[in-house]
């Protein structure tokens, strides 16, 4: 059974001047039980409305939330078994660490004893043993996250959804933090659902993502799916950095297509999917799965191009190699000898190599006579 | 700022005496002063044509005794009471509702509460007379619909006290109030909610240990003045209504017992003292979190 199940969710909020703004709309979502779901996204495409749907502190204008298989529509947030972690904390101010995790339990009437137990539980789950009688305020950020993570967790909910819950910790912290919950996760076998548009934070942790975009879903799929085999432009953009090459298929067979790419790169991938002669595609190729070789290195066709640029970013070099006038590609390579660090520079010829199976085609791409060859980064959005 | 060194100290102290000086000033003069004054003119005797003759009695303090004057205190302690009950319970929603609106709207209905400030206070409580006489708004209104025979008496009586205490007091409990709740967290709601606390409980756990603040300073900026209310009772109230300020005024204007008067006002100013100081403990206790 689905842990929760969306079914043609949309929702439909009145702005100012009672113009309509769609924040989600027709989102069918399965999320199995025991599972670590990401929503993915940029801000703004409504990842965090459909976690408030699910909890139930907005309703949905059209489609059904099921919880466990039972319909939410009537039941206020108070009644539904899921509990949240916001993206702010909400702690209770006036309430100690225990007496925040306390509170849940408190308004199911449970015995004293039994309530005591089990605080104290969660706050060793947590690892705040020590801080019971803390006020909120007197606690660090990544304390804070704790007390707020126990005081959902002690609830033993069916769902657990988490609002961009590490967003206000440091990098350090926040790695941790991804870890811990990521393990805490199969320790305790609770479905999460995990909005964040951190993509890095989502392939980290979840067995499953959502890509999600102006309200819609674009795909789901474990991190190694959206990663390695991304269904759009949008999805290769906001995942990791890409390489986008739109050309024009001339040939086409049973093992893949030649794509012409800015009308004199012919490009061979082999590919399952079957792409008519004269469809334009846009191919998708990650910056690591590049290699840069000196000219005339590879007796192979391959692409060639004059380097323009180089960014040594520590682990790894950044490459802006210009194939056409009009266009460029980034490749990056890790640098694991010292020795040739400097080995590419500005204005030299380079060959580029890439593994043809790992260059993803999409059915979509306009040709634009200037942009061609994109090479783009997801920071710069 | 940075911990001071002791001769920074020394030169902030004095900078800050200068800057403080007319505020204190002010207070010597004008609220110190008289105040002891009156703790002395209660201690003298009264003079024969008003005034006070410099001899030391405690007898002012034993008419103290008398039940009428203990009356006229339970009553003015009843009605401010019921007052600033019947405020919280009026001033709370509205407060809230009035928190809750998108911001562009606040500040109308903010200004809508203040609005009746524009107007002198003793034109607001006359203006009641009309509403409340016995051919005024409500009792020929009531009487055109058939609904009562005769007029009720609704003038001249606690009753309209209680009307005009409220109407007059109710900014003050919604001011505070609203100050309050416009800087609470409205996702602490959600989050109660989420712990499966129902809107009660909400309210109950987290929303009034919140706002208590709010609370105490609007009930305090109610009751402390309509303990000692003269100008409402005096318009709105019959021979039956009188509070304690009407038996202040009384004394020093109509019976020209000052010392007496002064009697009154130090017990008034007892009484109000305690929900002060009430009111110090619990910010002292809200200062953790």
């Amino acid at each position: 059974m689905n842990a929760v199940e969306l079914v043609g969710v949309s929702k439909v909020f009145l702005g100012k001047n009672k113009r309509e703004f769609r924040a989600v709309h027709q989102v069918s979502l399965q999320i199995p039980e025991g599972e670590f779901f990401s929503l993915l996204g940029p801000s703004g495409c409504g990842k965090t409305t459909i976690l408030r749907m699910i909890a139930g502190f907005e309703l949905p204008t059209t489609g059904e939330v099921y919880i466990q298989g039972e319909q939410m529509r009537d039941r206020p947030p108070f009644h539904r078994p899921v509990n949240t972690v916001f993206q702010n904390y909400a702690l209770f101010p006036h309430l100690t660490v225990a007496e925040n995790v306390a509170f849940g339990l408190e308004m199911e009437n449970l015995p004293r004893q039994q309530i005591r137990t089990r605080v104290g539980d969660a706050l060793a789950l947590v690892r705040l043993n020590g801080l019971e009688d803390r006020r909120p305020r007197q606690l660090s950020g990544g304390q804070q996250q704790r007390v707020a993570l126990a005081r959902a967790i002690v609830k033993q909910p069916q769902v657990l959804l988490f609002d961009e819950p590490l967003g206000a910790l440091d990098l350090k912290l926040r790695k941790e933090m991804q870890l811990e919950l990521k393990h805490m996760q199969q320790q305790l076998g609770i479905t999460f659902i995990y909005v964040t548009h951190d993509q890095e934070e989502a392939l980290t942790m979840s067995d499953q993502i959502a890509v999600l975009q102006e309200g819609k879903v674009l795909q789901v799929g474990t991190p190694t799916e959206i990663y390695e085999q991304p269904n759009c432009r949008f999805v290769a953009d906001f995942i990791g950095e890409s390489n986008f090459l739109v050309g024009r298929v001339i040939e086409q067979d049973s093992g893949g297509v030649v794509v012409l790419v800015d009308e004199t790169l012919p490009i061979s991938i082999p590919c399952s999917e079957t792409f008519p002669v004269g469809k334009v595609v846009t191919l998708v190729i990650r910056p690591e799965k590049a290699t840069i070789h000196p000219a005339h290195y590879l007796d192979q066709p391959c692409l060639a191009g004059i380097v323009t640029e180089v960014v040594y970013l520590g682990t790894d070099t950044r490459f802006v190699i210009r194939l056409t006038p009009q266009s460029t590609i980034v490749v990056r390579r890790q640098n694991i000898y010292r020795s040739n660090l400097d080995c590419f520079a500005i204005g030299e010829s380079v060959q580029i190599q890439m593994a043809s199976d790992s260059i993803q085609i999409l059915g979509e791409g306009q040709l634009l006579p200037s942009q061609t060859f994109t090479a783009s980064r997801r920071e710069n959005r | 700022m940075t911990h001071p060194s002791p001769s920074q100290t020394l030169r902030q102290k004095i900078n800050l005496s200068i800057l403080l000086f007319p505020a204190t000033f002010w207070l010597i003069l004008f609220f110190l002063l008289p105040l002891l004054i009156v703790l002395l003119y209660s201690f003298l005797e009264r003079g024969t044509y008003g005034g006070v003759s410099w001899v030391f009695t405690l007898e002012n303090y034993q008419r103290l005794i008398n039940p009428i004057y203990w009356g006229v205190l339970t009553r003015s302690l009843n009605l401010a009471f019921l007052t600033t009950t019947i405020c919280l319970l009026v001033g709370y929603p509205l407060a809230f509702f009035i928190a809750t609106r998108p911001p562009r709207w606040q500040n109308t209905l903010l200004l809508l509460i203040i609005i009746p400030f524009w107007t002198n206070f003793l034109i607001r409580i006359y203006a009641w007379i009309i509403i409340l006489r016995n051919e005024g708004v409500i009792n020929t209104l009531l009487q055109s619909l058939n609904l009562i025979n005769q007029p009720l008496d609704l003038l001249f009586n606690s009753f309209a006290v209680s009307i005009g205490l409220v109407y007059g007091y109710l900014p003050f409990m919604v001011l505070p109030l609203y100050a309050t709740l416009e800087k609470f967290d409205f996702s602490l709601i959600e989050a109660s909610h989420d712990l499966g606390a129902n809107d009660l409980k909400t309210l109950i756990r987290v929303v009034l240990p919140l706002t208590l603040r709010g609370i105490v300073a609007g009930s305090l900026l109610v009751f402390i003045p309509a303990v000692g209310e003269f100008i409402t009772p005096d318009i709105l109230g019959g021979a039956k209504s009188i509070m304690i300020g009407n038996l202040v005024q009384n004394q020093f204007l109509g019976a020209r017992n000052w010392p007496f008067g002064s009697v009154l006002s130090i017990v008034m100013m007892a009484i109000v003292l305690v929900p002060i100081l009430i009111y110090f403990r619990n910010s002292e206790n809200s200062n953790q979190f």
